[in-house]
């Protein structure tokens, strides 16, 4: 292709943006604010860090560390006050371990340790790499020193140990020398030997961070004079410089240091035109368009909207639209944007595990060159990887990863999923959570069809493509995202970046290195000694066994406010008091200067030495308590979204401490630690209930005897016998008081709420009216009940939610009785709405992939055969009903479409869905309320049964269509009088008719509402709907009601007379 | 038969009683005039109810298809207002854009299109499902309209904002009406409006003359009642018989016997009979082929078979147009009652069970209107009360009988046609179940329209009386003993 000069629209692009506007003019609305001219010696430069990572290059002079050969260079990737793009070069800091010294070491011997080293690197390199570092000098090993610190691990009276501190040239010699060290080494000619090693396990960039004092996503300080503008730039960033780290000046996040940048955040989105059946194949089907959104952080609109379609688009309002008739121009055009935006933040649904990769991988096979250059860094490509990804918390998910150096992949679906438990991941579900909006949802096998049409079926594409881009945008406002996901990186201290591509741990492990820093203590590398899977077990929280039942009074809750960080804080827990019971008798320390824990676990108390973990768990937590008083303080919304933002990742991380201590696959696991604080929480149970039993009694002056009826974990439920709930909150408040002071500071017992009337379930499992003031509820507030459970259909939680909505606000048991039966009479009789009976499921992978044979596989199979157009693919969601099917049908078998359920009649299995679906939940809240709950399943509601007769199939072969009567059915001529009715119902044919025009009517308002919704859904009056979004509660709906009414007014249009 | 007292108003502006005596019938005997009537409602009616291709049919070709029947109207309206006037001193003519989203440039242009305006306060089926369920049986609220309403203008290409001189909350455009916009688009999609244009009535067809002069003193006259409501106890027998007596010239003066001859055709546009609330449909599981319509309401067919026979078989032709409470289909056009709900009257022919909307001939004098719903439907888009009669003036207008249907009155999914599209000019267009009876004229001279309002009998005891020579009008009262 011919050379595209930066400034000039690519050949055979038409552009149809405002009449006023230009090429040019857009290109310049897409960039950054023009640089003024700088002068390093008198302006200093401010730049929020947005990531930080290092390469590796030839040291430089005049900088510290290795003077010769590779050395790390730390990059950090920022955003001015004013917009500009930086990147900082910062040399001179070198990787460093250390390790245990050999019995009888000197300071003398440190260089021949330094030597050893050296050449064990050099022996263990491979031919190419030892060629290189003999090279240059061969100084892989910088220095070794013997130096006094203290480990985490464990107390011991004597306070420091000797340990060996090595310096590296480059951090990848510390693992190496860790294997080294490891796995036996002789260091100083004493012989062989396998050594501790600390700290040598933490990430290069997390390191410098630590030492520097640098906290994720804070601001920096580059000081006039001490950092050399880049003339050779090596970035796309504006302002690009080399500092030595010495320099690097980091803000606490306060004051003015807590704003946020104007970051400039992308959110895009793409449409393939896909073959019928198939999931596009970037190797096969090409992107059509690409609509591409540019919004700054903290502005309400999107400053640019821009979409990019392959062959001619009709113009859209608000929204630059450029054609090509090349893919390969879009995509370059694409890259090129990209670039010239250059965004801090790249968002959109999914994009990580599809848009992105599909975007690479047609770049690649179309040869289009330089695309993958999405990046900051020149010359580095964004290539697509495989990678897994496991933790505990989210479990294994098989996923890809891009490099796009220097921006966040911030992928709404990937935080979605890490943040919240919903029923659905659908972008369409998601909005209507979110953002309370039915999404249009195009199917795409039609996305083909547009893509053929003409210039204005392909706008109609482009305004859909351009609402999918514009929504993750619009839920990343809605949700703070931004604001939480930076503020949890400076409370924690780690970059953005690694919140959403890295575990919970990483979180914990890093405020932990920058306490023991501070206070020269060193973190020893262990191995996980305990595969996953393998989980050493440790006794969890206690449960009070409930007593079940409805209560109408007043229920208070007790809660332990952050039980598990206080417990840690009260009792001194840490790695650096844990007294080992091997050293226990060694140690001899007096009995009250040591706290024995419920487990049988030992640790100091902290006036012999205060730990570091309820250090750390002080400063969260005050640190919340200030963020929480200035919240309430802030007038300004966008103060109030840091502080708010804060405050949520202050909590979050204190909670997060505990599981680090008990996560055995981590990186630093202590069960002494975690099963010593959930012992001390059973016991803090057990203590309130005993306390709060004893005391509020008759023989004590009370009026009734007050019940703990339930308590788990970190609450406990009292019944104080009063029905008045301001008395309820009174007692309630006067015993956390009273409580609180059995234990020790800072636990604290706080009274919070009243449930009235209370439904308790089971364990875990209840419902309530929730009060914290006496004057009117709050809401309704449920545990572990059936709502976000995917395998269960609308109808279950729309049933149980108003069950519970009949007993908890209109009090009525006999009304949620009746309602129940009322239902199960209705799905027996087949007047359940087919969408309240839909379950889904993800079809993740292919059918050979699943292990056994499951319903919406094999659906997804059937499908595929009827009409592979329409059949979901892989990564779809297969919406399915159960249905009626031959006697020893496997429950897999039973599965059908509900769009073919709907067009062939096909009868519901019903006692499927009352059994498996309605039963279990419905038994568990009417048991602790009525005699025989099973009564509610049996009796003269369920006598009536309707079954649809199917239109396909089985005996409907063989049927032969006679003319019946309309009312009573009987075989009637069909000829002269007899058309419509028998004789016997003839004199009823006012009545009848009228019977009938009554069901048509309804079916017809009903069809008029829902098909006028859609159009008012999409957003446009004059073109089809093609909305296929089944997630939509009214997808199927609309559907049924064509065949409905088609159905009643063929009835309907047999009473008609020809003459009238 | 006890005292009885029939008014007369003439119009709206006499506002005297007069006090009629009554008087024995023994008179020479009156002949009543004859005119050719003729039903012009082919395109409203639907003889087996289900569309050619049935209800697997949306909605969006019913707005392309009414664009594109009324967009020529649109456009000529558009040129006669402003580019005849703008052209005094201006070279150039103001273009008509052909698609709306081609007014982008910031230059002074016309765009035709069709009105949505976007309401929060319309029922919305989502909004309802997010609490479980949406209900068939919606309340209707007084309006619509909100403080946030939204008007936009869209055809084939997509919508354009409408800004400027067009205040949602204040001006009568309405979802589906199809107008002329002049002014300047946006790039960022908005319209800034400085003047907008109805399409204006249609021409009078070719045979669409005023009805010749008959040969008798008094002019023809067309009766219009609304509303009688049978079978609900707002329905005052008395009064009702008192009606029928007239119509059939049993009771008043000679006068007013005169008058009853000078009769040539009745209309009940809507309500002839009401019928009681539906029962809950959960009621206890059917036991199939059991009929179980309770009697009320065949009960007030009953009543009303006997009131319309005792008129039609006096000779009187009578159209009865039923409105969607009456047995018959829900969405627009509502169809003919079934002759089984009749079974005195059917057999006379000039009794008439007809479509909901209807259109009719009286020696060429066009006849059209409804029963009403679509015009209070409309006056739901407006924020503050506005005249019914102005707003169906502005129906006129527009062109169209109910703009709009479908978007929050429901109608058939046409395909082909947009059958509401008021193609040809009528002399008198009406609208039944209005609260209070109400008229105006829209032109002048032999082009004049006679736009009326139909007041509920059962309400206000009245009917209206059109003169068709003269294109007047006026409400007749008719009371029991006080």
């Amino acid at each position: 292709p011919p050379p595209v000069s930066e400034d000039s629209a690519p050949t055979g692009m038409t552009f149809s943006g405002d009449g006023a506007c230009d090429f040019k003019m857009i290109q310049n609305m897409w960039k950054r604010p023009p640089l003024p001219a700088m002068n390093p010696a008198t302006d200093a430069i401010h730049l929020q860090s947005i990531d930080i990572d290092y390469y590796v290059a030839q040291a430089q002079s005049g900088y510290l560390g290795a003077q010769s050969g590779e050395v790390p260079v730390v990059r950090i990737f920022g955003v001015t006050n004013d917009g500009h793009s930086v990147a900082a070069h910062v040399h001179g800091f070198s990787p460093y371990f250390y390790f245990d010294t050999p019995p009888g070491f000197v300071a003398a011997k440190c260089g021949i340790v330094r030597k050893a080293l050296n050449d064990a690197l050099i022996t263990r390199a491979s031919g190419e790499a030892r060629d290189k570092f003999l090279r240059h000098g061969a100084e892989l090993v910088l220095r070794v020193e013997l130096v006094t610190k203290r480990s985490i691990m464990f107390y011991s009276d004597n306070d420091s140990i000797s340990v060996l501190k090595v310096t590296t040239a480059s951090p990848a010699h510390v693992p190496t020398l860790r294997g080294i060290l490891e796995r036996g080494f002789d260091v100083d000619g004493s012989g062989n030997r396998m050594f501790q090693t600390y700290e040598s396990n933490i990430l290069f960039a997390l390191r410098f961070m630590v030492d520097c004092q640098i906290m994720g996503a804070s601001w920096l300080t580059l000081p006039a004079g001490t950092y050399k503008m880049k003339t050779q730039k090596a970035t796309r960033c504006q302002i690009e410089v080399d500092i030595g780290f010495q320099h690097v000046l980091a803000h606490k996040p306060e004051g003015e240091w807590q704003k946020l940048p104007p970051l400039r955040i992308l959110s895009f989105d793409i449409e393939c035109a896909g073959r019928k059946g198939v999931f596009p194949d970037a190797s096969v089907d090409p992107v059509i368009q690409i609509a591409t959104l540019l919004t700054i952080q903290g502005q309400q609109k999107p400053l640019v909207r821009t979409v990019l379609t392959l062959k001619e688009c009709a113009p859209i309002a608000g929204a630059h639209v450029m054609s090509f008739d090349k893919e390969e121009d879009l995509l370059r055009m694409w890259s090129r944007l990209f670039g010239e935006v250059d965004p801090d933040f790249v968002t959109g649904y999914n994009i990580v595990n599809f848009d992105l990769p599909y975007l690479l991988n047609r770049a690649k096979a179309l040869k289009v060159k330089d695309f993958g250059a999405l990046g900051r860094v020149t010359g580095r490509m964004s290539v697509v990887r495989d990678s897994t990804f496991s933790s505990k918390q989210v479990g294994t998910r098989e996923s890809k990863e891009i490099n796009i150096e220097g921006r966040v992949q911030f992928d709404l679906l990937q935080v979605l999923q890490r943040d919240y438990k919903l029923r659905s991941y659908s972008l369409n579900s998601v909005s209507a959570h979110f953002l309370g909006e039915q999404k249009e949802d195009v199917h795409y096998s039609s996305i083909t069809d547009l893509q053929n049409g003409d210039a204005q079926t392909r706008r109609r594409l482009a305004v859909y493509c351009l609402k999918d881009a514009l929504l993750p945008q619009r839920l990343l406002d809605k949700l703070m995202c931004i604001y939480n996901y930076t503020e949890m990186a400076r409370v924690t201290g780690v970059p953005t970046t690694y919140l959403l591509t890295k575990g919970q741990q990483v979180k914990v492990i890093t405020q932990l290195y920058r306490k023991a820093n501070q206070q020269g203590m060193i973190i020893p590398c262990v191995k996980a000694t305990v595969t996953a899977g393998d989980d050493v077990a440790y006794e969890g929280a206690t449960v009070i066994d409930p007593i079940k039942g409805f209560y109408d009074v007043p229920i208070a809750t007790l809660d332990f406010a952050s039980l598990y960080p206080s417990i840690m804080m009260a009792h001194n827990l840490c790695y650096s008091t844990l007294v080992p019971k091997s050293s226990l008798g060694r140690l001899s320390l007096p009995a009250d200067a040591l706290t024995r824990t419920p487990s049988g676990d030992v640790f100091v108390k902290p006036s012999v030495r205060k730990g570091l973990l309820p250090e750390i768990l002080e400063e969260l937590l005050g640190a919340r308590k200030r963020a929480k008083a200035d919240l309430k303080k802030a007038t300004d919304p966008f103060e109030k979204a840091v502080l708010d933002g804060r405050q949520l990742a202050l909590k979050i991380s204190a909670n997060s401490v505990y599981g680090f201590t008990g996560a055995t696959v981590g990186k630093l696991a202590c069960l002494e630690i975690a099963s010593s604080v959930t012992a001390f929480g059973r016991q803090m149970i057990d203590q309130t209930k005993l306390c709060v039993e004893q005391r509020y009694t008759i023989a004590n002056g009370y009026v009734h005897n007050a019940v703990v009826v339930y308590g788990d974990t970190d609450s406990v439920m009292v019944k104080f016998g009063t029905t008045e709930i301001g008395e309820a909150m009174n007692l309630g408040r006067d015993a956390a008081d009273f409580v609180s002071q059995t234990f020790l500071k800072p636990i604290k017992l706080e009274f919070e709420k009243c449930y009235f009337p209370y439904l308790l379930m089971n364990k875990k499992r209840y419902a309530g009216m929730l009060w914290t003031n006496a004057d009117k509820p709050d809401k309704m507030d449920t545990k572990g009940i059936e709502t976000v459970r995917r395998d269960n259909c609308p109808l279950v939680s729309n049933m149980i939610q108003t069950c519970l909505n009949k007993i908890l606000i209109d009090r009525s048991l006999e009304d949620a009785k009746q309602y129940a039966k009322q239902v199960i009479s209705d799905l027996l009789q087949n007047k359940i709405d087919l969408s309240m009976l839909v379950i889904s499921k993800a079809l993740t992978k292919n059918k050979d992939a699943y292990d056994a044979k499951q319903a919406h596989v094999e659906l997804a199979e059937r499908m595929r055969k009827r009409d592979p157009g329409s059949a979901p693919g892989i990564g779809d969601r297969v919406a399915y009903v159960i249905i009626k099917a031959g006697k020893g049908a496997r429950g897999y078998e039973k599965s059908e479409d509900p769009i073919f359920v709907l067009e062939h009649n096909i009868p519901i299995d019903t006692e499927h869905y009352l059994e498996h679906q309605l039963k279990q939940p419905l038994l568990r809240i009417f048991e602790p309320i009525m005699e025989d709950p099973k009564t509610l399943f049996t009796g003269e509601h369920t006598r009536s049964i309707h079954k649809s007769t199917p239109s396909t199939g089985g005996i409907m072969k063989f049927a032969k269509k006679v003319a019946s009567c309309v009312n009573c059915k009987t075989t009637i001529s069909g000829t002269g009088d007899e058309t419509v009715l028998c004789h016997h119902c003839k004199p009823l044919e006012a009545d009848i008719l009228m019977q009938k025009l009554q069901e048509a009517n309804e079916l017809e308002t009903k069809f008029s509402r829902l098909w006028t919704q859609c159009q008012r859904c999409q957003g446009n009056l004059h073109q089809e709907v093609l909305c296929a979004a089944r997630d939509c509660p009214i997808f199927y709906m609309r559907k049924k009601v064509q065949k409905d009414l088609n159905d009643a007014l063929t009835v309907v249009g047999r009473f008609d007379v020809d003459e009238w | 038969m006890g005292v009885s007292f029939m008014q007369a108003l003439e119009g709206q502006a006499v506002k005297k009683r007069n006090r009629l005596s009554i008087t024995s019938c023994r008179n020479a005997p009156l002949t009543r005039l004859d005119v050719a009537y003729k039903a012009l409602n082919t395109r409203f009616l639907n003889p087996k109810r289900v569309a050619p291709t049935g209800y697997s049919q949306q909605f969006f070709l019913i707005y392309s298809n009414r664009l594109k029947a009324i967009r020529p109207a649109a456009v000529a309206a558009a040129h006669k207002k402003w580019n005849s006037t703008l052209n005094q001193g201006k070279s150039a003519n103001v273009a008509i854009v052909d698609r709306v989203l081609d007014a982008r440039d910031n230059l002074l242009c016309i765009a035709v299109g069709t009105i949505f305006k976007q309401m929060k306060g319309k029922p919305d089926v989502l909004l309802e499902m997010s609490g479980g369920s949406f209900s068939v049986q919606q309340e209707k609220k007084r309006t619509y309209a909100g403080n946030d309403d939204v008007l936009m203008l869209e055809d084939d290409s997509g919508r354009v904002l409408l800004k400027g001189i067009v205040d949602p909350s204040s001006c009568p455009l309405i979802t589906g009406m199809i107008v002329a916009v002049l002014g300047c688009g946006t790039p960022s999609g908005d319209f800034i409006v400085d003047d907008f244009v109805f399409p204006g009535p249609p021409p009078f067809s070719t045979t669409s003359i005023p009805p010749r002069m008959p040969a008798s003193k008094s002019a023809p006259h067309l009766v219009f009642v609304s509303g009688l409501g049978f079978g609900h106890s707002a329905c005052d027998e008395f009064v009702t018989s008192l009606l029928s007596d007239f119509l059939c010239g049993r009771v008043g003066s000679s006068g007013d016997h005169a008058l009853a001859a000078s009769v040539v055709h009745v209309v009940i546009a809507g309500s002839g009979c009401l019928c009681p609330p539906p029962r809950p449909t959960n009621a206890p599981a059917a036991l199939s082929h059991r009929v179980r319509t309770t009697s009320s309401l065949l009960q007030g067919f009953a009543q009303l078979d006997e009131w319309i026979y005792s008129i039609v078989s006096s000779g009187l032709s009578l159209d009865l147009i039923p409105s969607s409470s009456d047995p018959t289909n829900h969405n627009l056009p509502n169809q003919p009652i079934h002759p089984s709900f009749f079974p005195c009257s059917a057999a006379i022919a000039h009794f008439r069970c007809v479509t909901n909307p209807y259109s009719f001939s009286l020696d060429g004098f066009r006849v059209t209107g409804t029963s009403g719903e679509p015009l209070q439907d409309s006056l739901r888009y407006q924020l503050a009360p506005c005249s019914p009669a102005t707003m169906l003036s502005l129906h006129l207008q527009a062109q169209h009988l109910a703009p709009s249907a479908p978007d929050t009155i429901p109608c058939c999914p046409f395909t082909s046609t947009d059958p509401f599209v008021i193609t040809s000019r009528p002399r008198v267009i009406f609208a039944g179940d209005c609260v209070a009876f109400e008229s105006l004229v829209v032109g002048e001279g032999t082009e004049k329209t006679l736009v009326l309002c139909v007041p509920q009998f059962s309400k206000t005891h009245s009917a209206v009386l059109v003169n068709l020579q003269e294109l007047t009008c006026r409400q007749i009262f008719f009371s029991g003993p006080c």
